[in-house]
């Protein structure tokens, strides 16, 4: 039994967030909000793996895919306009963008090798994105990760335990970050970061 | 909240202090409405109001007033606010005051003047040190003694209701942090900060500045208040630097890891709305300056502990900061200079300061100069050697003192005073040094012990390391702050230390007690006395260690700050000892008291664990699931329907009614939970061959297999199925509760036993919204769902797995069965799962499709005689759980060599079987006991126990139970007895096979 082709199927997917996130100003009212909070959704994410450390062939395929080189660097990423790419172990990363094709079936269309694997985790992760002046406060009530500008830079990713929950917590811009968190503890997390963000004042988008 | 109209603050001065006098504040002690102002403390506004008895002491209940104005306060504790918002023990001298603040006094019955315990007084001989070991604990009955003792001797009490507060964590990072913004602290952070360094500075009040803020000090001729001002300034100019005001660090742990309490909204009657009432900080620094200051000590002698005794430095404080006079007629009585400026201070604020008394035979004539021209008595080589009073102090007795210190002179005269400001001298605040794991060495010039070798990054500066001088305390700290910012490889600054104005000193001498009879008190907040500290040595308790134990010297909120080192150079003169060698004990964290609030943060209730829920999840909520946590997990239990209740006996009709409809029609259960792992790679076939205990590599693509995880050491870990997907790629499930450490076990092995392996895992759990078809329409309902619309035994046979779609939903469907139903388990991406379930009940809805909960799928596997969590409990074998067929003797794999070990081949080893009760009915109870007779005599023989039960099998119509039992199946017809002594429940049972229901696995079929 081969693999089947992954077709995106007509159906629209729903999020674990869906109907959880009332959009409005929240918390402290009496300043502008320190907080903005929105869900990143639909999201293709893969998994690759290589079994040493990639070989030229493999950074050729993914530099054609992607127009950008995969990250070799611990904690980074790699960014285009549309996909992002993150080291999230030795010989591993998350190749992660807004559903608009059938990521999964492409990338498995380029890479033949068996002693690559590529898993598909799009459905397994929510995103819970986050931004505005007081981001890296807040991040620090949830992890004990150094999270000042000139230590967690723009691209910076983190694998850590993050309001006592297992995320990947990627810095996207000065002061904006992406959660990435399973499925099922997606709400959970949403209420910890809204809770986290009162004092602050924020605002779901 | 209270009348604002002033209740006469008879000992507030007309002017000055840091207090605003256009803000005042009204607050209630012991239910007396009272006034004070915005800036004042609840310790200073008591001293204002005139209010000098303030509580009752520990033990003896004697009569006590306010005896500092910091963190090391003994006496003032007070039970703060009311209702659920009331918190005992808290410090009068670190409490602002705010509006409609209510305190009460502690440790009296019925009122603070009348306390029917200071009996307890007239009894003192008895509550000596050992009073619990030599008295009630040896003689029957303690449990009952124990209560009273309890409520005579203690501190406040909380209330059970909850906490309507929240609060908050938070971690921080930098290269220097600095504990303490008094002037040490302050000169580090200017040179710190202007190196370019990450600075965090945190200082446990709402005004930066330390000491400076109430004394008298110039600073390159300016007074030190406009030094901090600018130092402030500048601080807050550098964007490289933070500062935390009324944050306290309290421990300091290993790799510079140091914890801090923030009182966000201890000022303030409520916490804003959307703030914390407290914050902890975890900060981790790279360096770290403590720049904690030091504590006066009190001096030891008769009656040393009234209302009206309070420390000199403390004295000096509640006038200049907060504009109280805190007596009338005052005595200095000091072996120190720190008495001196006491006594200078008060008298140039036109309060009568009537003596000071000092140990010390020579003074320098700086101080007598000052003395003279303020017309204050000097008396030199004397002591108080016993006080007058009872709710308030009204004179003192003094005498000489030999120059050994040994004896006092016969004739001692009395002196008129309200006021005693002592000063024993100065111990460095030496609590985070210790906690970092330094010891503290013994200074003789300072009498007091100071930071020894360095342990950790902690660098001690100014009078936490005892220099208790300004210009050493500036000095020190920028001389600190500016070394250890080049140490990280920050930029040299250029700085000059500033001038100060100090006279030069005399220096102290040790004056550990005074002689004479009386109660000499050295742990005023534990009664801990002088004849404590005799006897404890007496009976040999010597060490610092037993001594703190046996007397509790040091022990209490304040944890010996103002008496350790008096305790423990008196037990060194008791033993003849040098104090260096008799040492010091040890401070362990905290360095005050912390509420648990801060520390559970927002990790209670509902939010203690976190909540996962299935991609189904809503479904079940809006269909009346009941639900169960499995771990994290959040499953359905069973599910009620309109008009149900949530009782037992719905709960048993819902079950009921699952079971038969899925045995009957067709049911469908949420398996989302299930761990799933997805294995890629040319030597995935080897791999599961060497981690399960059955063969994997005949496993044809399209098939699934039932798996045996053992542990290394021949104990069941886990099971379930792997099916392979294709050539190199295959699924595996694990048990809901063994998903984390299955994956955990499997990349252990990957990594550290078989890297040669092409194998690489991951989690795809939360991928796959999972659902598991069962009952004999399943087919039925599925090949109405999905879009391939044949699942024949020749399309999809059993253990066959097929990728197919569900309305253009990719999906995987394995024909695998744990009812023992016609049975097909479908995964799709989490996303799609709500939209697949609900097709599926949809296209069920003519066949009578039911969901049904972990219950009604729990009943099902028992009757089918399926282990789950409760016979893979950690001790059973393969063989005890009758699955010896799956162990491979062909090939090694993980458990292997232990399997036949002495302990698992023995043949008394319990093993599965099934049990009902003789009597069809009774609920035989999930880990009761199996005995052969329940009368026996004790200790009882034990031949096994109840694994999982169903105290009702709706298909067999009575209650069937799964169990290990000594002989196991060749007991087939005994019958024993099932006991739960706990809940004095026995019945007698039957040993049947654990297969209950259709024995040939005929209904996999259909």
């Amino acid at each position: 039994m081969a693999d089947k082709t992954y077709i995106l199927p007509p159906i629209k997917r729903l999020s674990a967030l869906a109907g959880q996130i009332e959009s409005g100003r929240f918390g402290n009212i009496k300043t502008e909000p320190g907080i903005f909070i929105k869900e990143n959704h639909p999201l293709s994410i893969v998994q690759l793996e290589t079994r040493e450390p990639p070989a030229k062939d493999f950074l050729t395929v993914i530099k054609n895919l992607f127009e950008f080189d995969v990250p070799l660097s611990p904690n980074t990423s790699s960014v285009s306009d549309k996909t992002r790419i993150i080291w999230t172990g030795p010989n591993r990363w998350l190749i992660i963008e807004p559903e608009t094709r059938d990521l999964i079936s492409l990338v498995k269309s380029q890479i033949n090798e068996t002693s690559i694997s590529i898993v598909d985790l799009s459905h397994a992760r929510s995103s819970i994105e986050i931004d505005g002046s007081m981001t890296r406060d807040l991040l620090l009530k949830g992890a004990a990760i150094d999270f000042h500008p000139e230590a967690f830079l723009i691209n910076h990713c983190v694998q850590t335990t993050f309001f006592n929950l297992s995320a990947l917590i990627c810095c996207l811009d000065e002061n904006r970050f992406n959660i990435f968190i399973a499925r099922g503890f997606a709400l959970d997390l949403l209420q910890k970061v809204q809770e986290a963000a009162e004092e602050f004042g924020y605002e779901t988008l | 909240m209270f009348s604002k109209k002033n209740k006469q603050q008879t000992r507030r001065l007309s002017s000055g202090g840091l207090i605003n006098r256009s803000k005042p504040i009204g607050f209630k002690f012991d239910g007396k409405p009272l006034m004070g102002y915005d800036g004042d403390t609840l310790a200073s506004a008591l001293l204002a109001n005139n209010i000098k008895l303030v509580g009752r002491s520990f033990k003896y209940h004697r009569p006590r007033g306010i005896y500092t104005a910091g963190t090391e306060e003994p006496n003032a504790l007070m039970a703060l606010r009311t209702n659920a918002r009331i918190e005992p023990n808290t410090r009068a001298t670190n409490i602002e005051l705010f509006d409609g603040l209510e305190a009460k006094s502690q440790n009296r019955w019925p009122n603070l003047f009348f306390d029917f315990m200071q009996i307890n007084n007239l009894a003192g001989p008895l509550f000596t040190a050992g009073f619990y070991y030599k008295t009630f604990m040896g003689i029957p009955g303690w449990h009952f003694y124990e209560h009273f003792i309890r409520k005579a001797a203690g501190m406040g009490s909380t209330n059970l209701a909850r906490d309507p507060d929240t609060y908050d964590k938070k971690n921080a990072f930098c290269d220097i942090l600095i504990i303490g913004g008094g002037p040490t602290g302050l000169s580090a952070a200017l040179t710190a900060g202007r190196s370019g360094a990450r600075v965090l500075l945190i200082d446990s009040s709402k005004l930066l500045g330390g000491q400076l803020i109430w004394e008298l000090d110039q600073i390159d001729g300016r007074p030190a208040f406009q030094w901090i001002e600018s130092a402030l300034e500048e601080l807050k100019e550098m964007k490289n630097v933070t500062i935390a005001q009324r944050t306290t660090a309290f421990g300091y742990y290993d790799s510079n890891v140091v914890n801090a309490i923030e009182s966000v909204s201890d000022h303030l009657p409520t916490p804003d709305p959307h703030s914390v009432r407290q914050r902890l900080w975890q900060i981790r620094a790279q360096k770290v300056i403590i720049a904690t200051g030091a504590t006066e000590r009190p001096l030891v002698f008769s009656n040393n502990d009234r209302p009206g005794i309070m420390l000199a430095s403390a004295a000096r404080r509640y006038v200049n900061q907060f504009a109280v006079k805190p007596g009338n007629r005052v005595v200095i009585f000091a072996n120190n200079d720190d008495g001196y400026k006491t006594a200078v201070n008060l008298a140039e604020k036109d309060i009568d300061v009537r003596a000071v008394v000092d140990s010390r035979t020579h003074v320098n004539q700086f101080w007598k100069t000052k003395l003279d021209k303020l017309g204050v008595e000097l008396i030199l080589g004397s002591a108080v050697i016993n006080t007058h009073g009872h709710f308030g102090l009204t004179g003192i007795d003094i005498a000489s003192l030999s120059s050994d210190q040994k004896s006092i002179g016969s004739q001692s005269s009395f002196m008129s005073a309200d006021l005693l400001a002592i000063s024993g001298g100065w111990s460095p605040n030496v609590h985070l040094y210790c906690h970092a794991g330094g010891r503290p060495q013994y200074e003789a010039s300072i009498a007091a012990f100071i930071p020894g070798v360095r342990s950790q990054s902690e660098y001690p500066a100014g009078a936490s390391n005892g220099a208790f001088s300004l210009i050493d305390c500036v000095t020190e700290g920028t001389n600190c702050g500016s070394q250890l910012a080049t140490e990280l490889g920050f930029s040299k600054t250029i700085f000059s230390i500033p001038k100060t104005d100090e006279p030069t000193v005399t220096p102290i001498k040790a004056l550990w007690r005074i002689p004479g009879k009386g109660k000499k008190f050295v742990d005023i907040q534990d009664d801990v006395t002088e004849s404590d500290i005799k006897l404890a040595h007496q009976e040999g308790y010597i060490s610092v260690e037993h001594l703190k134990r046996y007397t509790t010297l040091g022990m209490g909120t304040d944890q010996g700050k103002t008496s350790n080192m008096n305790g423990h150079a008196i037990m060194a003169e008791e033993r003849g000892e040098a104090i260096e060698t008799v040492g010091t004990t040890m401070f362990r964290p905290p360095y005050i008291p912390i509420a648990m609030g801060p520390l559970a943060g927002r990790d209670i209730g509902q939010s203690y664990s976190a909540k996962r829920k299935s991609a189904i999840h809503n479904w079940h909520h809006e269909n009346g699931a009941i639900f169960v946590d499995a771990g994290q997990w959040l499953r359905p239990q069973y599910y009620l329907r309109n008009g149900e209740t949530n009782t037992t006996e719905n709960m048993d009709v819902a079950i009921t009614r699952e079971v038969q409809g899925t045995r009957g029609n067709v049911g469908m259960v949420d398996v989302s939970t299930l761990g799933k792992i997805d294995i890629q790679g040319a030597d995935s076939g080897e791999f599961l061959n060497r981690i399960y205990t059955n063969g994997w590599t005949k496993l044809a693509i399209g098939k699934a297999r039932y798996g045996l995880m053992l542990r290394e050491d021949g104990i069941v870990f886990d099971d379930g199925t792997t099916s392979r997907l294709s050539e190199h790629h295959y699924f595996m499930t694990t048990t809901t509760s063994n998903a984390a450490s299955v994956l955990s076990h499997m990349e252990y092995c990957l990594q550290i036993h078989w890297p040669d392996l092409d194998v690489k895992i991951s989690s795809v759990t939360e991928q796959w919204a999972a659902m598991a078809i069962a009952g004999p329409k399943s087919r039925d309902v599925l090949e109405k769902s999905i879009d391939e619309k044949n699942l024949s035994n020749e399309a999809l046979p059993f253990m066959g797995v097929k990728q197919i779609s569900i309305d253009g939903i990719p999906a995987l469907i394995f024909r695998i069965s744990f009812s023992g139903e016609l049975a097909y388990e479908v995964n799709v991406p989490a996303d799609y799962g709500e939209y697949v379930w609900r097709r599926i009940m949809k296209k069920g809805k003519t066949d009578n499709i039911i969901p049904y909960g972990t219950e009604a799928m729990a009943i099902m596997r028992i009757e089918k005689g399926h282990v789950a969590g409760g016979e893979l409990d950690g001790r059973t074998t393969p063989d005890d759980l009758g699955l010896n067929k799956l162990i491979s003797s062909k090939k090694e794999f993980i458990g292997r060599r232990l399997l036949n070990r002495e302990g698992f081949i023995d043949p008394n080893r319990p093993k599965l079987v099934g049990l009902i009760p003789i009597d069809g009915k009774s609920r035989i109870r999930t880990g009761s006991i199996l005995v052969k007779d329940p009368n026996a005599s004790l200790p009882m023989p034990k031949l096994g126990h109840v694994s999982s039960g169903a105290y009702l099998s709706p298909t067999l119509k009575h209650p069937i139970s799964l169990g290990l039992i000594k002989g196991g199946t060749d007991r087939i017809g005994e019958t024993v007895w099932a006991t739960s002594p706990l809940h004095g429940e026995t019945n007698e049972v039957k040993i049947v096979d654990p297969v209950f229901y259709d024995k040939q696995g005929e209904r996999l079929n259909g």
